[in-house]
């Protein structure tokens, strides 16, 4: 099968994948982006980071807010630390009151990198105004800094 | 733009590099002026830094718009040739539209960077 052609879905206007191919993942790559019909919705929104930036002393725990202005539409999750033993996360939708894990995840588990990022499958909208929490812990025993990256559209 | 319509794509790169200099905290201003003859339909985020300690913060002079909440570490960002950063659903730019970057370097070294917005020229 070429990249460039489209697999199922026969209602759907064709389109080549564009920016989903994911050289790490080849021909694997539709199991790990969003589907063509999410996609479709989010034709003609902005592209848009919102950065949680946490500096924490060794093991300690706090926590970020960020409030989008307009609905934000989050695709994947990005982020990096200074100490390699990395942070543990999570992060809560204040309007839903819906928590994305029960438990914190290891930064290494939680986030990528724009050369090898994390996308949802399904875009997961958060409402304008509506604050996004994100508690981050240091696991290193010695000050840590870095970031958590929310990567999404805006209208 | 009707995202059904049939176009004609036609590969194209936005380049942009300069120098940030070295004592910590300073900060360069690049621009991207795109041409004003088509739509560009922007895909990937492609650059590179000589060193990591890097940020950049994105502003459409189109809208004033700025892209982020607050300035992204370079690599957050930015992918590279072999491992671009797919923005998932490409952006359509107008003809004639300006991208600016603030580049903070906090290495406390010289750091030469490129940006390339990689994607494809629309003809309708």
């Amino acid at each position: 099968m070429s990249i460039w052609q489209r697999a199922g879905a026969e209602h759907l206007p064709l389109r080549h994948p564009l920016g989903v191919w994911l050289i790490q993942r080849k021909l694997a790559t539709s199991a790990y982006v969003p589907s063509l019909q999410a996609r479709l919705s989010l034709a003609g929104k902005m592209p848009f980071w919102y950065v949680v930036d946490f500096i924490l002393a060794a093991r300690e725990t706090r926590e970020y807010r960020v409030t989008p202005g307009s609905d934000f539409y989050l695709l994947g999750l990005l982020g990096n630390s200074v100490q390699a033993a990395g942070v543990k996360a999570y992060i809560y939708d204040s309007k839903r009151k819906q928590r994305f894990s029960d438990k914190p995840v290891n930064s290494a588990n939680l986030v990528g990198t724009a050369s090898q990022p994390f996308f949802h499958r399904a875009p997961y909208r958060f409402p304008a105004l509506s604050p996004v929490l994100v508690k981050v812990q240091n696991l290193a025993v010695v000050a840590n800094a870095g970031q958590i990256v929310l990567y999404g559209v805006k209208d | 733009m009707n995202p059904n319509e049939v176009l004609d794509r036609v590969p194209f790169d936005y380049v942009v590099g300069g120098t940030v200099a070295a004592p910590a905290g300073s900060a360069l201003v690049l621009a991207i002026a795109l041409d004003a003859d088509r739509e560009f339909e922007w895909v990937w985020i492609v650059g590179s830094r000589t060193n990591a300690l890097l940020t950049v913060q994105v502003t459409d002079g189109a809208t004033g718009k700025v892209l982020s909440n607050a300035p992204l570490n370079f690599d957050n960002w930015a992918g590279t040739g072999p491992l671009p950063f797919p923005l998932v659903e490409p952006w359509v730019l107008a003809p004639g539209s300006t991208l600016t970057f603030n580049l903070v370097s906090t290495s406390g070294a010289l750091n030469v960077v490129q940006i390339v917005l990689r994607g494809y020229k629309l003809q309708h």
